[in-house]
């Protein structure tokens, strides 16, 4: 056994098993013994992590990619084609990156969890759907093959749907899981239509054996690279299938942070990032990816602004940052991309987190109209949000700043390059970035400022207070990320950027996505950073006081309000474009089953019953009358023989 | 000798009171009559026709309708009888149990 084979069974096999035995004797553990168990498998597989890592690093960069194949699994040969799948695990830079933040950010919401899901019912079922999720998203980066990152792909969305409707008496998150997985479904069907469509071309889906291929090849068609656009698209939430994302806050608020930070909507972005070579000759595909990502960014930044609900502004903030993300992707800045996703996920987990920690204290209040002046009774949450909400608002030091502001870098160099749709992606990307702040901002102020508007109850005899220590711990370890986090992997000292570096083996760089020179480097952060400040400055003197501007605002232009408070009307427009349309050809369906299919069954059944209904007649129990036809059927067939 | 014809004739005669009776009378023993009668009618073609044709053979099957009406006669009567206790009656109209 080397090192790999351990690290990757066991980062597979740890939380499987801990799932099965939550699943199936988690009934019996007293207390809170599930929680702890899955905190320590999760924890386990942070360590197995930083294990490989250490391996990889002590290897020479261009043999960081190591396979470990446990068993074969699917043997198919055709005439002229054959498949051979191994059940096997790819440790590279980018599988262990991905790996590091899901496990790592992953254990402090399964320890968060311990306190905060303490008084719920199902709290074994809980760890073990937890568990579960972990494991899919473990097989989704580190599967050796696109068909065993498709299973975990799959898994993810199974567990997303577990966890979002884990409170399944209440209707809204039984339908928000529902939401969840069919929207979902979408998207996969796109992935597998391009797993096929790469077999076909390549004759191969080993990740190993197809990066070489992608590598050497002159041009893929963009449609193929479409195609895995959509999957990625349906698990990163990104237009037009978004709509999920911001149900999904109906599940447990760690399941939020889960979702949101460490697991499921990254996928979408470790998909592009493992086919970078292939979305590079692409074509017109990759340009695509760019502006859905820049108008995915700009219009969920733009619905947070209106929303009441502290979780819905997180949700869309996580919408509208995934856009950033697939810029970057677009741009051909895969590392900026992935820079971008572990950054977010450090300020995101800690954001969610911290909301999960005020809707505690608050007893499930979650409308931000029925909060404020909260920094007086939790001032070390307080605190920690407002790290988070600096990080994402994207004001520096802190880590979104950086991995921001090198997206945003990246499309200026590309509009100097000569590139037409380099300077509007740039707008496109730092309006959203001043939107951000605005809305990080305003609910920060909302939150913790000002005066309280919290309805005065009889017998409301808990003040909000603060949450217990495995919550706190949790969220001091997130803010200390959310503050280092991106000085620490993105900045370049003496040509050597640790992320970047780290990743450059396992990701194809396009040729025309280069960083800017140091000196505009440095304008331009000063640019994001002014914006940002400007506007957090803006929205926190707004939203303070007695909310004379927003008022005025709002009365001067209603239909942009309600534009906004209503999420564009996308899910209305859905609902009358897809769902309607899709449930009268059902009760269409129903009716043809009704009445076609059932009534010529039931006809013959009824006819049955009908001739029987007659010849029951003859059977009257008089001696005579049987006498009679008796000798009619004699004489009938006599007549027969004879005649 | 009395042609062979005039026996079937009475014989059809015979089987048709049989059958009259037994369709048209409520009284068991009497329809159980009727049976014999049927039965008789039957013989009396056998042996008509054995005297021309076939001598052993025609006599042989009347002698089996003969052994096979006997026996007919011991459950049949045991039948009515078994009526009689359960209905303190012949009449086979009181028997309609297994009207459907």
């Amino acid at each position: 056994m080397t090192t790999p084979d351990v690290v990757g069974a066991g980062l597979l096999a740890v939380p499987l098993a801990t799932a099965a035995l939550l699943a199936f004797f988690g009934g019996r553990l007293r207390g809170k013994t599930p929680g702890l168990l899955a905190s320590g498998a999760a924890a386990a597989c942070f360590v197995l992590a930083l294990v490989g890592q250490a391996h990889l690093l002590s290897l020479p960069p261009e043999r960081r990619a190591v396979t470990a194949s446990f068993w074969p699994w699917v043997e198919l040969a055709g005439p002229d084609s054959r498949l051979s799948l191994a059940v096997s695990v790819l440790l590279d830079p980018l599988a262990l990156t991905w790996t590091l933040f899901i496990t790592g950010v992953g254990s402090l919401i399964f320890l968060y969890s311990v306190a905060y899901m303490e008084h719920e019912r199902g709290y074994a079922r809980y760890f073990a759907c937890l568990c579960l999720f972990l494991f899919s998203m473990l097989l989704l980066v580190l599967g050796g093959n696109l068909v065993l990152t498709f299973v975990g792909w799959e898994g993810v969305g199974l567990c997303s749907y577990l966890l979002i409707g884990f409170e399944y008496g209440k209707k809204t998150a039984a339908n928000a899981g529902r939401k969840a997985f069919l929207v979902n479904r979408i998207g996969d069907l796109g992935f597998l239509l391009a797993m096929f469509w790469t077999w076909k071309q390549f004759g191969t889906l080993d990740h190993a054996a197809l990066r070489p291929l992608l590598e050497s090849a002159a041009a893929v068609p963009p449609l193929l690279a479409l195609c895995y656009f959509v999957g990625a698209a349906g698990k990163s939430a990104q237009i037009p299938l978004f709509v999920w994302l911001p149900d999904a806050m109906a599940g447990p608020t760690p399941v939020s942070a889960l979702i949101h930070a460490a697991t499921m909507v990254t996928a979408g972005v470790f998909l592009l990032c493992r086919l970078s070579p292939l979305f590079l000759v692409a074509g017109w595909a990759l340009e695509l990816v760019a502006w859905i990502g820049a108008a995915t960014a700009l219009v969920a930044a733009l619905i947070a602004l209106r929303q009441r609900d502290l979780k819905r502004v997180l949700a869309y903030s996580t919408v509208s940052q995934l856009g950033y993300m697939f810029l970057a992707c677009g741009l051909g800045a895969f590392s900026s991309a992935a820079f971008h996703v572990v950054t977010h996920s450090f300020f995101k987990a800690l954001l969610f987190l911290g909301a999960g920690a005020v809707i505690h204290a608050l007893h499930g209040e979650q409308d931000l109209w029925k909060m404020g002046g909260l920094r007086a009774h939790l001032p070390k949450t307080a605190k920690a949000m407002r790290f988070g909400a600096f990080a994402l608002a994207g004001i520096a030091p802190f880590s979104g700043f950086f991995s921001k502001d090198e997206i945003l870098g990246v499309a200026f160099e590309r509009g100097l390059a000569g590139r037409a749709d380099g300077f509007p992606l740039f707008a496109l990307g730092l309006a959203t970035a001043a939107i951000t702040a605005f809305y990080t901002a305003r609910m920060m102020t909302l939150c913790f400022e000002g005066e309280s508007r919290r309805p005065m109850t009889i017998g409301d005899h808990a003040a909000p207070h603060e949450p217990p220590a495995p919550m706190a711990f949790a969220l001091q370890v997130l803010k200390l990320l959310s503050l280092v986090g991106g000085l620490a992997l993105g900045i370049e000292i003496a040509g050597w950027t640790p992320l970047a570096d780290w990743l450059e083996p396992s990701l194809a760089r396009s040729s025309e996505a280069h960083e800017p020179s140091h000196l505009l480097g440095a304008l331009l952060m000063a640019l994001a950073l002014g914006v940002a400040l400007l506007s957090w400055r803006l929205a926190a003197h707004w939203f303070r006081g007695d909310f004379a501007v927003p008022r005025a605002l709002e009365l001067s232009a209603p239909r942009a309000g309600r534009l906004l408070l209503a999420r564009f009307w996308v899910d209305e427009t859905y609902d009358r474009l897809v769902v309607r349309p899709l449930r009268a050809l059902a009760e269409l369906c129903l009716e043809f089953d009704r009445r076609v299919v059932d009534g010529f069954f039931r006809a013959i059944g009824s006819s049955a019953a009908l001739v029987s209904t007659l010849l029951r007649l003859l059977q009257n129990g008089v001696v005579h009358a049987y006498a009679f036809w008796f000798l009619a059927g004699a004489a009938l067939f006599l007549w027969l023989a004879i005649g | 000798m009395v042609p062979q014809n005039w026996y079937l004739l009475l014989s059809a005669l015979l089987f048709g009171l049989g059958i009259v009776g037994f369709v048209s009378r409520r009284n068991s023993l009497v329809m159980f009559m009727s049976v014999e009668l049927m039965l008789n009618a039957a013989n009396l073609v056998f042996v008509a026709c054995a005297r021309g044709h076939e001598p052993v053979r025609g006599s042989v099957a009347a002698l089996f309708v003969i052994a096979v009406a006997a026996a007919e006669v011991a459950v049949g009567l045991a039948l009515v009888l078994a009526l009689f206790r359960l209905k303190k009656s012949v009449n086979a109209d009181d028997a309609q149990e297994l009207r459907a």
